[in-house]
């Protein structure tokens, strides 16, 4: 479960504050997949920032499970997400001297684990990458960085998953085999909160949200 | 083809890849290490020469039974009182205050109508910091004898010829070069044994020359200080330093470890700056992947070592090529041979050292890369 209670995110700057969140309160079931949906720049990666310990709200309270990380230090918020939270970022952040195994292999150094190697394997031969296993970013199409990016992010199997426009830079054929994991997930039980500014038809949201200049919209 | 993901291959690819600034960080440390090594041989070296220039010049300091006039002992009567031999063996156990200890029992005699300084002269003893005695000039086996130059032309005799001295026939092994100075010109030296044999003073000398080591005192104090330490050991003596000669020994050193201080001071302020400053370019340049492994959930920790690791390899292999350039620097400078440090000891204190050292210097710049929230360090805003 998520809750975010009177969350705020403001940015100082000169003259006002960019209200990048404001005043948001949600509730996302545990095992849901919610879907929230707005504009560009209407704070959708500040929420995925916030709800993953990444950022400091300005304000309000964020609890996911048990743990209420606004409480928390940096220090513990990392040892948060490794316990279970993921992250694919809309700019993928893909280190750039590692091949595309490797990356996908990054989990393992905040927790290791024995099937990693199999499990990366078959999560990129699934996302239509067998042939770029060992391919350096660089080296590899945008959409081909988005499914990597995807592949790291649920390699542990996290218990909660945060994705910021997954499919934004994907064709039809790519934007399928994301889904088709984030399905997965969602059937192994993880709890997922998808963040698009477009609509997604190939998929049904749990419950969905609407986000507007940092604001929930009805 | 591949075995997961660890610390030390993510250390090595990026090393791989930023090979610039891998390239910059080894020279940095390596020119700072050779400096070091470099120095470290010059001030040996200089200490030696130092050494090496004083026995030449003769010995700085003259022991003589108590109440015995240093300029009286230059005369040619000289036959004062003297000291038992084994003086010589307690000064030199006690060796903090001098070294190249070296007995004599001199008397002067005539020999074929002819007046020399017979000198007798054991051999020198030393036992100061585990330095070997340096063989003097005036070192003489049984039944031969080194004749001044002076003695050498009065009495006639070379190298090979024969010459009786007491009584006693000796061998001439060389004619010593001429010092210009009366005493030592007509000096015959030959081992101190047989002439207290002769004299019929067994187990006496009546001279003690000495080198005096590196004082921790000012130069003014230095005289009182070597005598009282001298009289600690064999108290009925009398100590007479050659003051002036001692004084400049004694700046040389203080002057030549100063120089090196300050050349080490800025060498190491230089590679500190220069590797705070790469440190900090790197971690600048990795901020989204130092980012990335933080919103992975990876300790702040882990993520230092993939620097301080980085660290430590570069170290590891500036400070052996660093020790191999600054052995080279000094043969360059002339360092002698002897004096270029030896490798196996400083190596492995340069094989810790080092690395600590860098590690130290680039601490702030990785702590500074961990300070700000994963989010921030990852700048959405560029692709
Ligand atoms: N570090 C920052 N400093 C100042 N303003 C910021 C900062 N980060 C975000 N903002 C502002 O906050 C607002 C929300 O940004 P956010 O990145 O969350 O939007 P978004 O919904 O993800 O947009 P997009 O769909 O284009 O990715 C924007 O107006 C943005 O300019
Ligand atoms: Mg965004």
């Amino acid at each position: 479960m998520i809750r975010l209670e009177n969350v705020s995110k403001h940015y100082p700057r000169a003259g006002e504050a960019v209200k990048a969140l404001d005043a948001v309160s949600l509730e996302i079931p545990r095992g849901a997949l919610a879907l929230v949906r707005g504009p560009s720049g209407s704070g959708k990666t500040t929420l995925v920032n916030l709800v993953a310990g990444l950022a400091r709200a300005t304000s309000g309270t964020i609890r996911v499970g048990e743990d209420e990380i606004t409480r928390m230090g940096p220090r513990q918020r990392a040892a948060f997400r490794a316990r279970g939270l993921a992250v694919v970022f809309q700019m993928f952040h893909l280190v750039p001297y590692l091949t595309a195994l490797e990356n996908v292999l990054l989990p393992t150094l905040a927790r290791p684990s024995r099937e990693a190697l199999e499990r990366a394997y078959e999560l990129l031969v699934r996302l239509g990458l067998s042939q770029r296993m060992g391919h350096y970013p660089a080296e590899l199409s945008v959409g081909e960085r988005q499914r990597c990016a995807l592949a790291r992010a649920v390699l542990n199997r996290p218990g909660i998953l945060l994705a910021d426009e997954p499919t934004g830079n994907l064709d039809e054929t790519s934007a399928g085999y994301v889904l088709d994991l984030l399905e997965q997930s969602r059937r192994d039980g993880a709890t997922i909160l998808l963040v698009s500014h477009q609509h997604i038809d190939r998929i049904t949201p749990t419950i969905e949200f609407q986000l507007r200049g940092g604001r929930l919209q009805g | 083809m591949n075995h997961g993901i660890t610390l030390l291959r993510m250390i090595l690819r990026e090393m791989q890849q930023s090979k610039l600034n891998t390239l910059f960080c080894l020279l940095t440390v390596a020119v700072a290490v050779s400096v070091l090594v470099a120095l470290l041989s010059i001030t040996q070296d200089s200490v030696d020469a130092t050494r090496r220039m004083m026995k030449d010049m003769g010995f700085n300091l003259l022991i003589t039974a108590k109440g015995v006039d240093p300029a009286r002992y230059q005369a040619l009567d000289f036959d004062g009182p003297d000291l038992p031999e084994d003086y010589v063996d307690k000064l030199v156990k006690d060796a903090k205050l001098a070294q190249h200890i070296v007995g004599k029992y001199q008397k002067c005699v005539q020999v074929n109508g002819c007046t020399i300084v017979l000198t007798g002269i054991l051999a020198e003893k030393t036992e100061a910091g585990g330095m070997k005695p340096m063989p003097t000039a005036y070192d003489v086996a049984d039944d031969t004898v080194l004749v001044g130059s002076a003695a050498a032309s009065a009495l006639r005799v070379e190298a090979g010829a024969k010459l009786t001295l007491l009584g006693k026939e000796f061998a001439v092994k060389r004619v010593l070069t001429e010092t210009g100075m009366i005493p030592e010109d007509i000096r015959v030296f030959a081992p101190l044994h047989q002439v207290q044999e002769l004299v019929g003073k067994a187990g006496r000398v009546n001279a003690i020359d000495a080198l005096a080591c590196q004082c921790p005192v000012s130069a003014k104090d230095i005289v009182a200080y070597l005598a009282k330490g001298i009289q600690a050991v064999i108290p009925d003596v009398e100590v007479h330093p050659y003051q002036s000669i001692l004084l400049a020994r004694h700046q040389q050193r203080v002057l030549v470890d100063r120089i090196a201080l300050a050349a080490l001071s800025v060498v190491m302020m230089a590679s500190a700056a220069a590797i705070w400053g790469l440190t900090h370019q790197n971690v600048r340049n990795r901020r989204r992947e130092i980012g990335v492994l933080r919103a992975l959930g990876v300790a702040d920790g882990r993520v230092a070592l993939l620097f301080l690791g980085k660290i430590a390899i570069y170290s590891v292999a500036g400070a052996v090529a660093g020790l191999k350039a600054g052995q080279g620097l000094a043969r360059v400078l002339r360092v002698t041979e002897q004096n270029l440090p030896a490798p196996d000891n400083l190596l492995l204190m340069l094989l810790i050292g080092t690395p600590v050292a860098a590690m130290v210097f680039a601490l702030p710049a990785i702590v500074g890369g961990l300070l700000t929230e994963p989010a921030e360090a990852l700048g959405d805003r560029e692709a």
